[in-house]
């Protein structure tokens, strides 16, 4: 099948990459913020936000294997422990967070709900420890192979010469 | 279109594919790509990749019209 002429130059075709980047990233970080919302107003229901658990498990297994298959880590943060531990730690911290709040009508004194949300903080800390040092040392392992010098076909070398 | 007058003239200078890429400042995968003509790059990238090897854009980038897409 033939492909349709693209009808942008290429500034609207850069400034069109940029619209849908910046789309995507609007759409992910809301989908997570109604999900957050709605485990909080559905109490441990998770039968209510199973759908949209489910578009961003996809998402980012997608982007996370892109990235990686592509030798790509992140623009601004470097592939290394502490960053991990840290988005960890702000994971952790925001799962405990709302699963305490969302806990909250299930005891009867706070502090149940409050060692529930922090049990669920840690193991969520730990889980993300584990995805994040799994993803970076897949992540070293492509970068070094992509990083390898090829040797400089003959063929190459005798038609430039 | 691949771009062997810059291949041609790192290999002049006897400098790797990685060795190039510090200079531009870029990955070596991106100079590969771009002398497998599989990348297009901008043209701060070129200049960039010029400075590094001692040429002017017309002597690695120019191609005349009858050449051009030649080797697609």
């Amino acid at each position: 099948m033939k492909a349709k002429k693209n009808n942008l130059d290429e500034r609207q075709e850069q400034i069109l990459l940029k619209i849908e980047h910046k789309g995507f990233w609007l759409a992910f970080w809301l989908l997570l913020a109604a999900m957050l919302i709605q485990s909080i107003t559905s109490g441990v229901d998770f039968r209510v936000y199973a759908g949209e658990c489910a578009i961003l498990l996809i998402i980012s297994l997608y982007v996370s294997i892109e990235c990686i298959r592509n030798g790509i880590w992140d623009r601004k943060i470097q592939p290394k422990a502490s960053a991990n531990i840290l988005a960890s730690l702000i994971a952790g911290l925001v799962m405990g967070v709302v699963n305490a709040i969302s806990l909250m009508r299930f005891f009867d004194k706070p502090w149940g709900a409050i060692a529930a949300g922090a049990v669920i903080g840690v193991i969520t800390f730990l889980l993300c420890m584990i995805a994040l040092s799994v993803s970076m040392r897949l992540y070293r392992k492509r970068a070094e192979k992509m990083e390898e010098e090829p040797e400089d076909i003959e063929e190459d070398i005798i038609e430039i010469k | 279109m691949r771009n062997l007058k810059m291949k041609f003239r790192r290999i002049e200078l006897d400098m790797s594919q990685t060795e190039l890429a510090k200079r531009a400042g870029v990955t070596r995968q991106t100079i590969g790509l771009i002398e497998a003509g599989e990348f297009n790059p901008s043209i701060n990238l070129c200049i960039a990749i010029c400075r590094a090897l001692g040429v002017t854009l017309n002597d690695l980038f120019w191609e005349d019209e009858g050449n051009e897409g030649k080797e697609e």
